[in-house]
């Protein structure tokens, strides 16, 4: 016997700019499965940044749902379930039977496809669209950069990445467990996408980025910083000073360079369906935000790893670049608005 | 025609890539001609050559050239460390 989905035998796109998106990657595709066009428009790319915590302990917390609000009503998620691989293994195989793909969260480690197979802990997440069920292989559509793949895997292999821990190490993505996490798009409630009120809605959603509300937005990102340089300043120790450059570093790239590198693709797209020409300016200037987001995060890495020292300033004056370039878009995004 | 020390860097320059990134099986054969998007790496990777390129020979990259968009290719590189390496010899 067997189930596979119609989705494994469509053509699937890689976009690199979903590298660290691999979730709303998936979505993505559900969602085009399911016939919606410009589907990237129904990603919700605006991070809605909070600063959390007091003392030496703090982060940034990015509360912004996968999908735009309009579309939050037809996204089940089921995040972190220790212990209940076989009943979620039975939930998601009905799921199957009943043609709707689902979205599992997987750990590297134990994908034979992936390059960092029984090397590095890292949580990814695919699209379950299939089960052999005499040869015991799990069908998964997996879009990544470098090792895209869409096939079957031992069930053994699938379980126990579904099971993973996903112990902290070497990757960004390690460190948070998988748990038996998973997510479907209920095809029955996905509303008409109106691509015009949902590019509006993004924009003024991206507006609240910039608002001076102390421990959001712009003012988290600044404060943690200065945070950062002022636990910096104290340290002598190596160790825990690459430690700091590299939790700085991981919340640059997972808050602001992956997201804005979302948002830059979301514009572009805008501008294919819309065709204004105000929202091709904005998505040329968050391109050239996003070059500086990469420098702020190349200071930071070289930082965490160099024996020649790269200064604070050096780092607080690209921080100081990027924000102000950043602030530059509500003046782009104010004349889309009165267009739109 | 390659100069001597064009040569020389290139070579050691090829070892540090290597030393440092690893890269896919399917990756093209290294040379002084290979771009760096061919190659796939991540920034993160383009760093640590950076990095050990800068121990190597003793000088730092400017923070704007931080990026392997600024390196198209090997041989971009070998040349901005041997003009680099020559600034750094006549100082």
């Amino acid at each position: 016997m067997k189930t596979i989905l119609e989705i494994f035998n469509q053509e699937h796109t890689y976009l690199s700019q979903y590298q660290t998106c691999c979730y709303q990657n998936c979505l993505r595709q559900v969602l085009a499965y399911y016939g919606v066009e410009n589907a990237h428009l129904c990603i919700n790319t605006v991070p809605d940044i909070y600063f959390i915590g007091e003392g030496q302990n703090y982060h940034l917390e990015n509360k912004a749902l996968p999908l735009i609000p309009e579309f939050a009503g037809c996204l089940q998620a089921n995040m972190n379930m220790p212990g209940e691989f076989a009943r979620v293994w039975e939930e998601n195989l009905k799921n199957l039977e009943k043609g709707i793909p689902v979205i599992v969260c997987l750990d590297a480690f134990y994908l034979p496809y992936d390059q960092q197979y029984e090397k590095t802990h890292r949580s990814r997440w695919a699209i379950l669209c299939g089960y052999l069920h005499q040869e015991k292989k799990v069908m998964l559509i997996d879009y990544s950069k470098g090792s895209s793949f869409s096939g079957a895997i031992p069930f053994d292999s699938f379980r126990k990445a579904r099971e993973s821990s996903n112990p902290m190490g070497e990757s960004m993505l390690s460190g948070m467990a998988i748990y038996n996490s998973w997510s479907l798009i209920k095809p029955w409630e996905i509303p008409k996408l109106d691509p015009r009120s949902a590019v509006k809605n993004s924009l003024l959603r991206s507006l609240e980025f910039y608002e001076c509300k102390e421990e959001r937005g712009i003012d988290a990102i600044s404060r943690v910083f200065m945070l950062m340089f002022r636990q910096l300043d104290k340290q002598q120790d190596s160790v825990q000073r690459t430690l700091i450059y590299e939790y700085g570093y991981k919340m640059i790239y997972a808050f602001l360079y992956s997201y804005r590198s979302l948002y830059q693709l979301y514009l572009s797209t805008a501008w294919e369906v819309l065709k204004y020409k105000s929202i091709k300016k904005l998505s040329e200037s968050v391109l050239t935000g996003i070059e500086g987001w990469e420098k702020l995060l190349n200071l930071l890495f070289k930082a965490s790893i160099s024996v020649v020292a790269v200064t604070n300033d050096r780092i607080s004056n690209q921080l100081d670049r990027v924000l102000d370039h950043e602030k530059s878009f509500i003046g782009n995004t104010d004349d889309i608005l009165s267009e739109l | 025609m390659m100069s001597k020390q064009k040569e020389t860097t290139a070579k050691r320059v090829i070892e540090i890539i290597k030393e440092n990134v690893e890269l896919f099986e399917d990756a093209p054969e290294l040379t002084i001609d290979t771009e760096f998007a061919s190659l796939q790496i991540t920034s993160i990777d383009f760093i640590k050559v950076i990095v050990a390129v800068e121990a190597e020979y003793g000088f730092e990259i400017e923070d704007d050239d931080l990026s392997y968009s600024n390196f198209k290719t090997v041989s971009d590189m070998v040349d901005y460390i041997v003009s680099n390496y020559d600034k750094a010899g006549e100082e």
